[in-house]
Formats: C-alpha cells, sequence, structure tokens
C-alpha cells in the first residue's frame, strides 16, 4: 500500500477509493437499507444441537400469527422434493434437504423457516421445536 | 395502544432531538434505522457478538441490537451519521481511506465508532490495546492488518504517504 514514492507510475500505486467516505459516513446503501413496498422477510429457526434428533416441532402458533404469509417446516419441504445431491458421487448418499427432516446433523442446521410481511413479526414467530 | 405496544421514547441522536412511539420490544438499532432512517448503523449478527451495531451511548460505545429503545429514554446517542455530520471526515474516518481499512464498509461504522471511542480515552494506544479494543467488532472481509494500521495512523495524527 506505501509503494507509491517508489513507483512513478501508475502500477502498484495505492489509490484512494472513490466510494469509501460514504461507508465512513454511513451513507452506503445496503440491501437492508433499501425499503421495497410488499417485500417479505424471512426468519429461519436453526438448532440449537450440533447433531440431535428432531423430536418434535409445533408450528401451529406461528401459522396463525396475523401476517405470516407462509411457513415451512422440514418435513413439508420433503413432501415436495427429492433429497439435496451430494456433490460427489458416493455410495448410499445421505439423505438430506434443505431444512432439517428428522436430525439435525451441523450446528447451524435450520429446522423451520416463515415468510412474514413484517419482520418484527417474524422474529417473534412462536414455533416450539424440541431436539 | 397500550404501554407494551407503543411508549414514547425521546433520545437526542447525533444533537437532534427525535421522539418516536416504539413497542416495548424494539431495539435502538431498529428504532434508528426503522424509525428515524438512520440506516448508517448496521445490524449484523442481532445478538451482541458482531459489533456492526455499535453506537455511543452517552459517550460509551454499545450494541444496538442488545439495547431497547424504550431503555435510552433521555440519553444521548451518536451513530456514524454524526461523527463529523456533514463536515470534513473525523480523523478516525481519514485514517480508515488512507489505510485502507474498509473493504465492503459493512463492520466500519462499529469500527470507527468504537476506535473513535478508544483514542478518547487513550490517545496513544499499543497495538495490543488497539486489537483488544476492537475485539468485539469482526470483520468478514478480513480486513484487520489495515483496520489496526488506521487506528495507530489516527492516534499518530500522519498525513497520507508519510
Amino acid at each position: 500500500m506505501s509503494t507509491g514514492a517508489a513507483a512513478p507510475g501508475w502500477v502498484g500505486r495505492a489509490l484512494p477509493r472513490v466510494e469509501d467516505p460514504r461507508f465512513l459516513r454511513g451513507r452506503a446503501t445496503y440491501l437492508d437499507d433499501l425499503r421495497v413496498p410488499g417485500t417479505l422477510h424471512v426468519a429461519l429457526l436453526r438448532s440449537p444441537h450440533a447433531h440431535a434428533r428432531l423430536v418434535a416441532l409445533d408450528a401451529r402458533e406461528a401459522r396463525a400469527v396475523p401476517g405470516i404469509a407462509a411457513l415451512l417446516t422440514g418435513n413439508e419441504l420433503a413432501a415436495t422434493m427429492p433429497p439435496l445431491r451430494p456433490l460427489i458421487p458416493i455410495p448410499d448418499p445421505p439423505r438430506t434437504w434443505p431444512l432439517a427432516v428428522h436430525k439435525t446433523s451441523v450446528i447451524t442446521r435450520t429446522i423451520a423457516s416463515t415468510l412474514s410481511s413484517c419482520v418484527l413479526k417474524s422474529t417473534h414467530t412462536p414455533i416450539s421445536a424440541t431436539v | 395502544m397500550d404501554e407494551i405496544d407503543g411508549r414514547a421514547v425521546s433520545v437526542t441522536v447525533n444533537g437532534i432531538a427525535r421522539t418516536a412511539t416504539v413497542p416495548a420490544r424494539l431495539t435502538l438499532l431498529d428504532c434508528l434505522r426503522e424509525e428515524w432512517s438512520l440506516t448508517g448503523t448496521h445490524a449484523g449478527c442481532e445478538h451482541g457478538v458482531c459489533g456492526a451495531c455499535t453506537v455511543l451511548l452517552d459517550g460509551e460505545p454499545v450494541r444496538a441490537c442488545l439495547l431497547l429503545a424504550v431503555q435510552c429514554e433521555g440519553a444521548s446517542v451518536t451513530t456514524i451519521e454524526g461523527l463529523a455530520g456533514d463536515g470534513d471526515l473525523h480523523p478516525v474516518q481519514r485514517a480508515f481511506q488512507e489505510c485502507h481499512g474498509l473493504q465492503c464498509g459493512f463492520c466500519t461504522p462499529g469500527m470507527v465508532l468504537t476506535a473513535a471511542y478508544l483514542l478518547g480515552r487513550t490517545p496513544d494506544p499499543g497495538e495490543d490495546e488497539i486489537r483488544e479494543a476492537l475485539a468485539g467488532n469482526l470483520c468478514m472481509c478480513t480486513g484487520y492488518q489495515n483496520i489496526v494500521r488506521a487506528v495507530r495512523r489516527a492516534a499518530e495524527g500522519r498525513e497520507a504517504g508519510a
């Protein structure tokens, strides 16, 4: 970054970025800063355990919350699509879906997702999961 | 509207008196962004880990995602928009630009405010002190080397290229 003195030309010379002031002043626009009418927000329920059986999932109360456009559990998703194909061909591949179905296999595995017209409602949606 | 769904809150933000009627559960972060359109404060992890939402509350750095707006009644908040206002960049902001202490800029508001607070208390911090002070601010672009350099440069008040 400090080769400017040694290199009289443009190659290797550090230049101040023109976009920096707006980032530094908090005036940049990120996706989350946009307000598009009709935008739905998604909330994901994640497993608190790295590797656990999904014992029970009760989303009945959440579905009844006003403003919830859709709520999808792993079982519901699995009924609509085949398991994900492994990246490399392996014999007897594990049957996994984007949402956890019977057990969670990594710590960030998502259990259920909701689509809501209001992000506050979706993040306070009552879903009870036992893992 | 009851006290839970709508409570009046008055906060001085960047020197300007702001009021809103907000749910008691609304975080200061969401209040700044949604009610007062100050989107320079960023929602990262939303559970107090990443530091992207750092603002100064009565001069002290806090996580705006862990505070409720109603807890800030009567307080004075400085966000990244208020650090330099419309004037020249704050010395910390200038040093970040000079040292390429930012890439995507998402963590930058929290980094800059935390660094400004550090330099206010410790005008000449060593590298270890800088790293300790910024330990609660995560950068996913992995720009920590240049961020530490930027804080050192701000401390030294050096000009670009020196």
